[in-house]
């Protein structure tokens, strides 16, 4: 990969991995390519993951008629799907749920996340979302990745690419999980695919080293260390010397200073001490079963704050939220984990003026199907389920798309993960057509060319 | 229904959409070639270039041209040192040592064309070039060790592949063949396993272990081998072709197709052996007696577990859609080449299921009378193992599904093979093999045919790219329209005739490439504003580009400078800690190693004919602070300082050449001295606890007297565990756990409570964890005090994890040298038994002592993680309170007239082995790696110089 740079873009160009034999007056600062083609109200992203699919069917997407058929097999009249666990001919079970309407919108949410109600102005309910993905892998890989096999940058690493960084000393892209179980797939859903590795989402732990490496290793002091890093810079500052044509000789000098900022600005930008009472109870913080959300939630608004691009929550990392069983004690349970963290995350976001500026985006990998699954459970549902989403502009208090009567498949106004992929863009005010990276000679974009930006709607 | 083409596959269907990969609406059929369609470089014929002059000077006289043209030249040659180090990684991957730096001057002064000449032939006949050069390939062909998608399941077999990919480059194999032998290995070898190895190549793409929708993935399997077999081998970028003809160059969807004709009937066999025709044959044979001898058995156990076996099958297969489980419901004769495919596909779902959910554990209740007759069953079966042959070990491999192919059909019309309609569109002759439908045979023959544009224009621009880090076509994988044109067309042209004419052979290439002048110079010279101007990227090559070692190289060096690094034949894959070269690691797609993901190693999804760049903080992260580059900056200061405490002038200038490849210059040795003394001080303040010295050998002399017969060596010593030290085995892995433990050892005193004193383990204490440990009773102990034990947690015959402790009753005498020895033999049933012998060697009259103690312990008792340990157990205080002199570890039971016989030693570690630990033996505890201060500081230096860019750039 060759790029000419002037010196402003030179480190940023060596960051990304461009490589620059020369370098010279009057050549394009590729910084520039990084201003937004249009104005979006967005800057932020906070994607709030259920990994494992949680059911639209009881939560956002109520279906009478299930319950009026609910013992019997799907009527003829729909299409089968191929389903994970082969449930297309088991007979359709029903929704347990209480439903109201809520807010002034009159937006319907179930009993099983009671709290939303304070929130239901400000959410986007899309209840038409479709994906590829009838597994966990492919799912939560075209989710993250547009593509139901491995290999492709992931969104936070598009808007990454597309927006650029503010923050100097935190990664652009920062992920969080409720847990030390790994998110299916592993960390390739937050990697960067073909683009340079510096594009991908850094994943913070809450433990005492909050990224990999960030502390000094055993033993070792912090005099020690600073005085081993100020000989090695005396070491790559004469190297340097007669060589400034090589610009990533700069730009790796220039990482180990800011890897060395990092280390003192991350953990204070998790480290939720400094917060009040008052902020921590509204994130739940003072409940067992919100805590840990809770603690997500504060971290990902207070890591907006410092300039963090795109934030991802996983909730139920390892697929928790897939229940081909018992799905009553499942979603019970963490629907009560989450009810109160999100609430209190939109509306702290709303009361510091971040709403505006940051989409807050929930889902899974996909919903779950009206047939029964060993009697009390339901099989994956990729062809019609619900996402919502907040903020960045978005007008709430508006359910978008519908799914069958059934709610096995999207009907109207369908939103495919590449129609998802393309408006996240555009919101952020990116042209989801122009922000292009090129491999293999080929161009390449977030939605696989396939994605239309829904932006407009959502808008309203 | 039959081999669908994408347009009209029940995915493309459900997706609604037009293409996957482009942005192109489908045009329909019926394409005429434009001129300048025609006129696409890439298809033209290989030029015949006739050079004048030399003929090693070719590749100068088109790099010469074009500069001239540009009013540029050439820099200056590169010296020797910098030379040669660009050659040692551009061919091994590792730096030269400071001897092999210094030789090369020498000789360089003399003659420097002899001495590059007699370099490169040196450097290429080594086993270190295939590994290096090996792994370019592995890139382009997406290796991976593990299937990708949530189980990330290991391939076990894979790095058969990989042996083969090191292999063919070691032996020069003809380009030609090697093609030949990836596509079509089992057509055109088949009783050759390390030919047939070679298809690996056709099964390297990602692997969904419960993907339900058989068709689609069979699709999905077809499609990708057909994109990689156009990227890797023809440089065309045929997957665009998919759904439509393609929107940039000249290649019609009607060329996917029938490309993809070639490949439609691939299957992945999971049952084939990697054994030559003899060894298969002589295996069937005797398996066959064994057969026939347990045949009674057998049934009567089939009887037993294969409904609940079959219940679970079943069950899987009937979470398959309908129409695939009708075709996998058709006796195999009445199936199609297409059917098999699916079915294969069911299957091997079905039966992973019946693996992990229908063991004989699972399918019969524990008390039942019929998991009792099981039971009795396998002690019986076990009673005719000596009739059973070794396993032949397992192959990764891709065939046909038979002798009829796969149809492929394009909007419903069916699709012969063919080749590219833009260079004619020539219908291959193809025979049927004696399995298979010998069209990929067929696909490579065309492939490596001299007329064929693009094979060796693209295997001639890889191998450029390489060593200069560009290729000439900037785009390796695809010569298409969007690639661009290649900045020498004659050069590239010139360099796929050249390989044509050598007989396809590689090493000559190099060769050829690497004496030019263009390699030779320098790649210090800094530009002037005219190159910035005219070429700022140099593509012109008026510099050696200066480039980023890659991750293996970054990893391979810093093992290598530390002198930690063990070289091997190939063999299984690796976990990360093992210190052997990147290419021997376990590529797992999920979860890279840490420090290659760090700098950039592809992650093994799509076939990646570059490496990025990249410099980022997390780089900078992990150079600084991770404990990896750390040890092997302590394993390099002790490689270098030995145990002597005072750092001299040499020391620092040896470390400098060692990292560097160049003698330190200027005030370079005095601004280190200075920086060891500053750093010196800083690291006082965390060694408070005076460690023992260099090897932590205490010299006991008499201690071990009495017990030279048993000792490895003359030196009659013993190495001090007292203080909890325990040496870890980091490379001994046990794989089956029928063993025996033997040690020389002496033990001064025993713990006050019920701590036990382990001698030898490979446990973390945890009863619930699997493990082992031998060792001797304290005070306090349940088994008395000085009880000779052994501990294991493993599987008991129900199929829980239990925890026992095996006592032999022998009392182990304190203070004096014994011979300690166990047997591990656990049996499936539950009637397993350990040998305890226990030798005084003071005493020249007392005899060997045995005792034989059976237990409950079924098998299972190799822990995943946990090594084997001497002087204590992993993460515990039970350490050992004496001295050990001898340690063995043989893998398999003794009897006990061959109990001090160490033969077949899986480790054997004497007192002189010991004084200077050796490769794959270090102290457990890592603080205890901490040295004096003056080592310590050391270490930083060298920790500096790793993390240097002097160390990281060629430049």
């Amino acid at each position: 990969m060759n790029a000419g740079a002037g010196f402003g873009g030179v480190v940023l160009s060596a960051l990304t991995g461009q490589r620059i034999y020369g370098a010279g007056p009057g050549t394009k600062n590729p910084v520039a390519d990084k201003i937004p083609h249009h104005l979006g109200k967005a800057k932020n992203v906070i994607f709030l993951f259920m990994e494992g699919g949680p059911s639209h069917l009881d939560l956002f997407d109520p279906k009478p008629l299930l319950n009026e058929l609910a013992g019997k097999p799907l009527p003829e009249s729909f299409d089968r799907p191929v389903t994970a666990m082969g449930e297309a001919e088991s007979p359709l079970l029903a929704s347990k749920r209480k439903w109201k309407q809520h807010g002034e919108s009159g937006l319907w949410i179930s009993d099983w996340l009671p709290k939303h109600s304070a929130i239901a102005d400000d959410l986007c309910v899309i209840r038409s979302c479709v994906s590829d993905g009838i597994n966990h892998a492919g799912g939560v890989s075209q989710m993250n990745t547009g593509s139901v096999f491995g290999g492709r940058p992931s969104l936070g690493a598009w808007v990454n690419f597309g927006m650029g960084s503010v923050s100097e000393n935190l990664p652009a892209f920062v992920v969080i999980k409720d847990s030390n179980s790994m998110v299916v797939n592993g960390t390739r859903c937050w990697g960067s695919g073909f683009m340079p590795a510096s594009y991908q989402g850094a994943l913070f732990e809450s433990g005492a080293e909050p990224v990999a490496n960030l502390n000094l290793p055993k033993g070792v002091t912090l005099p020690r260390q600073s005085g081993k890093l100020e000989f090695l810079d005396q070491l790559n500052q004469r190297h340097l010397a007669g060589r400034q044509s090589n610009t990533e000789l700069e730009a790796r000098i220039r990482s180990y200073e800011l890897a060395y900022r990092m280390q003192a600005e991350a953990p204070e930008a998790i480290d939720l001490e400094s917060e009040s009472a008052g902020v921590k109870s509204m994130y739940g913080l003072d409940q067992d079963q919100t805590r840990v959300f809770g603690r997500q939630c504060l971290m990902a608004r207070r890591l907006v704050e410092r300039g963090v691009r795109f934030v991802q929550l996983y909730h139920g990392a390892g697929s928790k939220w897939d229940s081909h069983s018992g799905m009553e004690k499942n979603h019970s349970r963490l629907c009560s984990n989450v009810d109160q963290p999100i609430v209190g995350l939109i509306q702290d976001l709303k009361q510091r003026g971040l709403l505006d500026e940051t989409l807050v985006i929930w889902g899974g990998e996909f919903g779950r199907t009206p047939m029964s699954e060993k009697g009390d459970g339901r099989d994956h549902n990729p062809t019609g389920f619900t996402m919502w989403m907040a903020g960045g502009g978005v007008k709430g208090g508006q359910t978008i798309g519908s799914t069958d009567e059934l709610g096995l498949h999207a009907t109207e106004d369908k939103l495919h993960v590449h129609d998802l992929h393309a408006t996240v863009l555009d919101l952020l005010g990116l042209d989801h057509t122009k922000v292009v990276y090129r491999h293999k000679g080929r161009p390449e974009r977030v939605d696989l060319n396939e994605g239309k930006s829904a932006a407009e709607t959502f808008l309203g | 229904m039959e081999g669908v083409s994408w347009s009209d596959s029940p995915f493309m269907k459900r997706l609604g959409k037009s293409c996957l990969v482009c942005a192109v609406v489908m045009t329909a059929g019926g394409h005429e070639f434009t001129e300048e369609e025609k006129a696409w470089w890439a298809v033209q014929p290989v030029v015949k270039v006739v050079v004048s002059g030399e003929e090693e000077d070719a590749a100068d006289i088109f790099v010469k041209r074009k500069l001239k043209a540009a009013g540029l030249k050439m820099a200056e040659p590169a010296s020797a040192e910098e030379l040669v180090r660009r050659v040692y990684f551009d061919l091994h991957g590792l730096p030269p040592a400071p001897e092999e730096v210094g030789d090369f001057k020498r000789a360089f002064e003399d003659d420097e064309d002899e001495a590059v000449e007699e370099l490169l032939e040196r450097l290429l006949a080594s086993p270190r070039y295939g590994e290096r050069w090996g792994q370019h390939w592995l890139d382009v062909v997406r290796y991976a060790d593990s299937d990708g998608y949530r189980a990330d399941d290991l391939r076990p077999s894979a790095f058969r592949y990989r042996d083969y990919v090191i292999r063919a480059f070691n032996e020069d194999k003809p380009y030609d063949d090697f093609v030949r032998e990836q596509l079509a290995g089992d057509e055109i070898s088949p009783g050759d396993p390390g030919k047939v190895s070679a298809t690996g190549f056709l099964r390297h793409g990602v692997y969904e272990w419960n993907q339900r929708n058989a068709e689609m993935q069979r699709e999905i399997m077809i499609n990708e081998i057909t994109n990689v077999t156009g990227e890797v081998f023809l440089g065309m970028g045929i997957g665009c072709a998919q759904c439509h003809d393609h929107k940039f160059d000249p290649i019609l969807q009607k060329d996917y197709f029938a490309m993809q004709a070639f490949l439609s009937s691939v299957y992945w066999p999971d049952d084939r052996y990697h054994a030559t025709e003899a060894e298969r044959t002589k295996y069937e044979e005797d398996h066959g007696k064994w057969e026939e001898a347990t045949k009674v058995i057998r049934a009567e156990m089939k009887m037993l577990v294969g409904a609940g076996e079959k219940k679970i099958y079943d069950l899987r297969v009937k979470t398959f859609p309908p129409g695939v489980q009708e075709m996998f419901g058709k006796p195999r004769e009445e199936q199609s080449a297409y059917e098999r495919q699916i079915s294969f596909l069911v299957e091997r779902q079905a039966v992973r299921e019946v693996r992990t959910l229908a063991k004989p554990e699972q399918v019969l209740d524990q008390e039942s009378t019929e998991r009792l007759r099981y039971e009795e069953l396998v002690e019986e079966l076990a009673g005719f193992d000596h009739l059973k042959p070794k396993q032949l070990p397992g192959a990764f491999v891709s065939s046909d599904t038979g002798t009829e192919a796969a149809v492929v059909k394009m909007k419903g019309k069916e699709v012969e093979p063919a080749f590219l309609e833009l260079l004619g569109g020539e219908k291959p002759v193809i025979e049927a093999k004696e399995e298979t439908t010998g069209r990929r045979s067929a696909l490579a023959e065309w492939i490596v045919r001299e007329d064929n544009p693009f094979t060796a224009r693209v295997m001639a621009n890889r191998i450029w790219q390489h060593h200069f880090g560009n290729g000439i076509a900037s785009s390796p994988n695809d010569f298409g329209i969007l690639g661009g044109n290649p900045t020498h067309p004659e050069l590239l042209d010139w360099l796929a005739g050249e390989l044509v004419k050598g007989g396809w052979k590689i090493k000559r290439m190099h060769k050829m490439i690497m004496m030019s002048a263009a390699y030779r110079q320098t790649a210090r010279f800094e530009p002037s504003n005219a190159h910035v101007t005219i070429d700022p990227g140099n593509s012109l090559l008026w510099r050696f580009p200066p480039g980023r070692l890659s991750a293996e190289q970054i990893r391979d060096a810093m093992l290598a400078v530390s002198g930690e690094l063990r070289h091997r034949e190939g063999g299984v894959a690796q976990g990360s800690a093992v210190s052997v070269r990147s290419i021997y690691l376990k590529k797992m797609r999920n979860t890279p190693d840490r420090v290659l993901q760090c700098f950039d190693s592809p992650s093994g999804f799509s076939s990646e004919p570059d490496r990025l760049h990249t410099t980022t903080p997390m780089q900078s992260l992990l150079l600084a602070n991770s404990e990896w580059p750390l040890m092997r900056a302590r394993a390099m200061a002790k490689r270098v300082l030995g145990s002597r405490e005072i750092v001299t002038e040499e020391d620092v200038a040896r470390a400098y050449e060692m990292v560097w490849g160049r003698r330190a210059g200027g005030d370079e040795v005095e601004l280190a001295m200075a920086f060891l003394t500053r750093q010196k001080a800083k690291t006082g303040d965390i060694l408070k606890q005076k460690k023992p010295g260099e090897s932590g050998l205490v010299e006991l002399g008499d201690g071990f007297k009495g017990a030279e017969g048993f000792l490895k060596d003359d030196t009659v010593g013993g190495f001090s565990l007292k203080a909890g030290r325990a040496l870890e085995l980091t490379d001994a892995k046990l794989e089956d756990d029928h063993f025996t433990v033997s040690a020389v050892a002496r033990l001064e005193g025993i713990h006050a409570d019920g701590r036990v004193n382990t001698l030898v383990s490979q446990w973390n204490g945890n009863q619930k964890s699997p493990g082992w440990a031998m060792g001797v009773t304290s005070a306090k102990s349940r088994y008395g005090p000085g009880n000779f034990i052994v501990q294991l947690v493993g599987r008991n015959s129900g199929g829980d994890t239990g925890y026992e402790v095996v006592a032999s009753g022998l009392k182990v005498p304190l203070g004096v040298p014994v011979f300690l020895a166990v047997s591990i033999d656990p049996q499936p049933q539950g009637q397993g038994k350990v040998s305890f012998f226990l030798k005084d060697l003071s005493d020249p009259n007392h005899a060997m002592t045995m005792a034989e103690v059976s237990h409950a312990i079924a098998g299972g008792i190799l822990p995943k993680s946990d090594r084997i340990l001497v002087g204590g157990r992993n993460g515990g205080t039970h350490f050992w309170k004496g001295e050990v002199a001898r340690v063995s570890v043989v893998p398999k039971v003794v009897k006990e007239n061959e109990v001090a016989g160490v033969e077949g030693a899986l480790v054997d570690l004497g007192v002189s082995d010991l004084k200077k630990i050796p490769d794959g033996v270090r102290w457990k505890d890592a603080k205890k790696d901490v040295g004096s201060p003056s080592h310590e500081a050391f270490a930083d230096f060298c920790h500096a110089l790793l993390g240097s860019n002097e160390f990281l750039y060629l430049h």
